[in-house]
């Protein structure tokens, strides 16, 4: 109980400070106007008539991600993989035996769940190809695919999921072409560099002041933003099937991974 | 393999539906990337979802199905909802809950889950648990007339399974 | 200055630190989850409100979704009920 007027007095404490900080106006002003660094991208990125300095997408938040800020992103990438690099490598010599197995929840819940899995597939997808257009992109719509393989496994069981082919190493190959996918669309511009001479950047989208390399802002009369979509689809393909792999390893029961990484005792 | 397409139909439109209905526009790109991937998608999920083609691109069952949901939305559920809120109302509150069985005569996956789906979404009636070898449901009901599975059946499922075995069946 | 949108705010803010005690001082830890996920939740709640769509499609798939996930497997690898 003592506990509890504890928690009580902090909450109230945390409610009425945030309170007085926000009407007193202790953070400054929250939604007040629009401020010069915001003004510029805002600007900046949907702009044809300043080709230099534009992403050619009228979504900001991709824009900086993908375009203004594309190595910042790049390493964020980087490091959710070297996570997923350590759990395949933590879980090295587990073997994934497929078995047939009718286990897994009953059988209103498992065509209620097949029935959702389509849907699934094509919402995750729309995020991802409308990432340059509307609020989205390859992350988000990875998180959303990625609920698909965990609930089927929830639902049917992980034997299901190796059965219908979605095994460990196609997840792994599907995600390194995700990656390599990231690296090429990153390195397209050095090829504009070594045949035509003129400068290029890494992870450049549209022209710049010294370069005349630009990814097409249009492909048959629909904006597609240079890079931006290539970098959606590939970063979708490389989340959903890391989190995959995650997961096809995380359900593989305790007692399976002690016998295999757990050793034994020598006298 | 082409079987396999012709499957994919039905999974497809319905995904073409939900992307364009998701993306909230009908430009050309919408158009032809929700093409694409609703293809994928459907054949991905072809073979899990859908068993004879014939019966899913038959519009009588289509047709079916929709007077079902007029039936159902209209008619089941407002009666439903009464009977629950004059239960509520009334100062004695006349509930007699209990779990019984009732028994479906349908064998596919999709027809047993509609059926147990209208059972639950109905107000007054919750489907607990199902044994499809025994073919019956535990369905715990919030006025118990008679536990005997003819009465059960009677009142809770009959409605539901005459239309849903035109669909489904 | 005190608009729907800060009240809305408080709300949700209060709704996450509860859950937030809630799922420390559980010690049952499937339940300590469940706390934690409508504290997330809430979470997403406050991203839209702030008006911050990217966060909330990548928030609400992660906090109802993958979190509860990961954390459900790990917890069937160990014990269910935490020792004081």
């Amino acid at each position: 109980m003592r506990k509890f007027l504890i928690a009580a007095a902090v909450i109230v404490i945390a409610v009425l400070a945030s309170i007085a900080a926000t009407v007193g106006g202790a953070l400054g002003p929250l939604f007040n106007g629009v401020r010069s660094l915001a003004e510029f991208y805002l600007l900046n990125v949907f702009n044809p008539h300043n080709q230099t300095l534009t992403a050619m997408s009228p979504e900001a938040v991709t824009s900086i991600v993908w375009d203004y800020r594309g190595l910042d992103t790049l390493f964020e990438t980087v490091v959710f993989y070297m996570a997923i690099i350590g759990c395949v490598s933590l879980h090295r010599g587990i073997e994934l035996i497929r078995k047939r197995s009718e286990a897994g929840l009953s059988r209103i819940v498992k065509t209620v769940t097949k029935i959702l899995i389509p849907l699934n597939i094509v919402i995750a997808a729309s995020i991802a190809l409308h990432g340059h257009l509307t609020p989205g992109g390859g992350f988000q719509a990875g998180a959303a695919m990625a609920v698909a393989p965990i609930i089927v496994i929830v639902v049917f069981s992980r034997f299901f999921l190796l059965r219908k082919g979605v095994t460990k190493e196609v997840a792994l190959s599907l995600r390194s072409m995700g990656l390599l996918g990231i690296a090429l669309v990153a390195l397209i511009p050095l090829i504009a560099w070594v045949t035509t001479g003129s400068a290029a950047y890494v992870m450049q989208n549209q022209v710049k002041a010294d370069s005349s390399f630009s990814f097409p802002a249009y492909i048959g009369g629909s904006l597609v933003s240079g890079s931006l979509i290539w970098y959606n689809i590939f970063e979708f393909l490389a989340v959903t099937f890391g989190f995959t792999i995650v997961f096809l390893l995380l359900s593989v029961d305790e007692e399976t991974v002690r016998k295999v990484l757990g050793g034994e005792e020598h006298e | 393999m082409v079987r396999r397409f012709v499957k994919a139909v039905t999974p497809g439109i319905v995904a073409f539906l939900t992307y364009v209905v998701f993306s909230g526009s009908i430009r050309p790109y919408d158009v032809v990337t929700g093409i694409i991937v609703s293809v994928v998608a459907g054949i991905i999920t072809a073979e899990l979802l859908v068993m004879s083609p014939t019966k899913a691109l038959n519009p009588v069952r289509l047709l079916w199905l929709i007077i079902y949901g007029l039936y159902y939305l209209i008619i089941a559920e407002s009666r439903a909802h009464f009977d629950v809120a004059k239960r509520i109302i009334n100062p004695k509150m006349p509930i007699k809950p209990g779990i019984v069985r009732v028994p479906f005569n349908v064998k596919t996956d999709y027809a047993i889950t509609s059926i147990a789906n209208s059972i639950t979404n109905t107000p007054g009636t919750v489907v607990v648990d199902l044994n499809t070898e025994k073919q019956v449901y535990y369905v715990h009901w919030i006025d118990v007339k008679a536990p005997d599975p003819k009465t059960t059946f009677e009142h809770i499922s009959k409605m539901f399974e005459r239309f849903i075995k035109k669909v489904f069946e | 200055m005190v608009d729907l949108t800060m009240v809305l705010l408080a709300v949700f803010a209060g709704i996450a630190l509860f859950f937030a005690y809630l799922a420390i001082s559980e010690r049952n830890l499937v339940r300590a989850l469940i706390y934690s996920a409508v504290q997330s939740s809430a979470f997403a709640f406050i991203f839209y409100l702030l008006r911050a769509p990217d966060i909330v499609l990548v928030y609400v798939p992660i906090s109802v979704g993958i979190y509860p996930a990961a954390i459900l497997f790990l917890i069937r690898k160990t014990k269910e009920v935490e020792e004081p």
